[in-house]
């Protein structure tokens, strides 16, 4: 009878596509800039974790009193323009061709949970920033959570919680998602566009 | 808002501010733009289709 470590291991090895993770060939398909916006997208996740475990590190009489400090605060906040940036455009693309199509469904899935725990994210980040705009916003949202009934577990007024959530709890679930998200295309494949499946299937107008 | 009110564009109930609006401009022609242009071939030629016969005889066998 197999043990929990190798029923672990067996569907690791069916789950993970190990020789498909990092593939030097793509479909002639995928020679399009639109899909490079997910590529963009993961790229600008990367430039967030970098400057945010910089700015973690230092904390905001760092951020907001240094020069160095002041430059990394501004990496991170233009990491986030551009991570919603291209993951709308993303969205944008993936809707319009319809990417669950053929077994993709679950990629779909991930991808929009993803784009709502990105919003969770950058809401918290907003309140962390120790300034007159963060204090704005948990003044001014605190009102709006409360009517929803959460006030009591996520109090915007509380800086530890939110700072707590934005630099630890986020960026590993994020982290997760994006994971999960590149490894169900790896596993399911570029979405081709409709065309092509419009052509296989012989209704081409 | 703390700092500068922001100018809104109106129309009827729905309103936006000039920045975000311009933002929403600039992803529409992002789009446009990454539609209707080409991407260029890849630089590495084992990418592509050879045009010419590989030197030292023409196949890999």
């Amino acid at each position: 009878m197999p043990n929990l470590t190798g029923r672990l291991r067996r569907w690791l090895s069916a789950a993970i596509p190990g020789e498909d993770l990092l593939p030097e060939e793509l479909p002639e398909y995928v020679r399009s800039y639109v899909y490079l916006f997910g590529s963009l997208t993961l790229g600008s996740f990367g430039c967030l974790v970098a400057s945010g475990m910089t700015l973690a590190l230092f904390g905001p009489g760092w951020w907001h009193t240094s020069v160095v400090g002041h430059y990394i605060n501004s990496v991170h906040f233009w990491s986030v323009q551009a991570f919603f940036f291209f993951m709308v455009l993303h969205l944008w693309a993936q809707y319009l061709m319809a990417a669950w199509r053929r077994g993709r469904r679950a990629t779909w899935v991930v991808g929009a949970v993803t784009f709502a725990a990105s919003i969770m994210a950058a809401f918290t980040g907003y309140l962390s920033q120790q300034n007159l705009d963060s204090q704005w916003i948990a003044v001014q949202g605190k009102d709006a959570l409360n009517s929803t009934g959460v006030g009591a577990f996520f109090n915007l007024l509380n800086f530890g919680q939110m700072y707590s959530i934005h630099i630890a709890v986020m960026p590993a679930v994020l982290a997760g998602l994006i994971t999960l998200h590149v490894l169900l295309v790896r596993r399911r494949g570029l979405v081709p566009p409709l065309a092509d499946d419009r052509a296989k299937r012989g209704d081409v107008r | 808002m703390p700092g500068a009110a922001p100018h809104y564009v109106h129309w009827g109930v729905l309103f936006v501010t000039v920045p975000n609006l311009v933002v929403l401009c600039l992803m529409f022609v992002v789009f446009a733009a990454a539609v209707t242009l080409r991407l260029p071939a890849h630089g590495d030629a084992r990418s592509r289709p050879h045009t010419t016969p590989p030197k030292g005889g023409g196949t890999d066998a």
